[in-house]
């Protein structure tokens, strides 16, 4: 029922990138090309107290954006040796905050879920094309960067 | 009135975050302190004067919850209110928290108002 979590998702969104980093939205018509420096960052959930599901958040964006996203939130970066750790930092902890903004709204229905810790790689193209052309993504244009966000999950029967 | 404030993260981003949102936020701020997770906090806390600790939730070593259970156990931090920010999307653990001794809690995200907010109300501080 990955419907209900899709529904929610451009609003959790929304809500995180403007409060977080005073980033906007908007909706892309056209799956985005492969940008330079990208990565994909995931973070897994499950139920907790013995519910049987388990779900996926994942995130498709340029290391570019992670910049952006600190130097929003933290001001411009004064060593540059540091700027590829403050990418992948804020991207995370954006993901992290997503999830939460996300599943509190999917937890209003009684679910209980346990988050894991985000987890950053470098996108292949093949890992991209998949999600960036799958229909249940998100995709976005973050003031000029690339993003794309997914939303998956499984009950078990 | 200033205050000294402990903030506890294990990312090091989000501890500059918090900071930066305390910055904008306007409270007058004497010091701010920094730990990477509860056992660091509570070294602190026997170091410093704090006058209140704005801790995350999962975190190595010592985790929000054992850091709180930990303050209430010790008479010299029992007084120093605890408040989580986390993004943690269960109210039950969050109720759980409260039970355990924390003050208040704060969503991420959260705006520099709600955090000047949660300070004003615990600590009666007033801005410059």
């Amino acid at each position: 029922m990955p419907e209900i979590l899709n529904a929610l998702l451009p609003e959790a969104t929304a809500q995180t990138l403007e409060l977080m980093a005073f980033v906007a939205a908007l909706p892309l018509d056209e799956p985005p090309e492969l940008p330079p420096g990208a990565v994909i960052t995931r973070l897994r959930f499950r139920g907790a107290g013995g519910e049987g599901l388990e779900g996926c958040v994942e995130m498709g964006t340029s290391e570019a954006f992670g910049q952006m996203l600190a130097d929003n939130m933290l001001g411009p970066g004064e060593d540059e040796s540091q700027g590829h750790q403050r990418s992948q930092d804020a991207l995370k902890e954006a993901l992290n905050i997503l999830c939460g903004t996300l599943l509190r709204q999917f937890c209003s229905t009684g679910k209980v879920v346990e988050m894991s810790l985000p987890q950053i790689q470098p996108a292949s193209a093949e890992a991209w094309t998949e999600l960036t052309r799958d229909e249940q993504s998100l995709l976005l244009d973050a003031d000029g960067h690339v993003l794309v966000v997914r939303a998956n999950y499984k009950e078990a029967t | 009135m200033a205050c000294n404030i402990l903030i506890v993260d294990d990312s090091a981003t989000t501890r500059a975050m918090i900071k930066r949102v305390i910055k904008m936020s306007g409270v007058p701020v004497d010091l701010m302190l920094e730990a990477p997770d509860g056992r660091v906090a509570m070294q602190v806390l026997e170091q410093q004067p704090v006058d209140i600790v704005l801790a995350d939730l999962h975190m190595p070593e010592m985790t929000g919850l054992e850091l709180t259970r930990a303050m209430q156990n010790n008479p010299a931090t029992k007084p120093i209110p605890i408040v989580i920010i986390s993004a943690e999307p269960n109210m039950s653990t969050i109720e759980t928290l409260k039970r355990e001794g924390i003050r208040g809690h704060l969503s991420k995200p959260f705006t520099p108002e709600a955090l000047r907010n949660c300070l004003t109300e615990l600590l009666g501080v007033i801005h410059a």
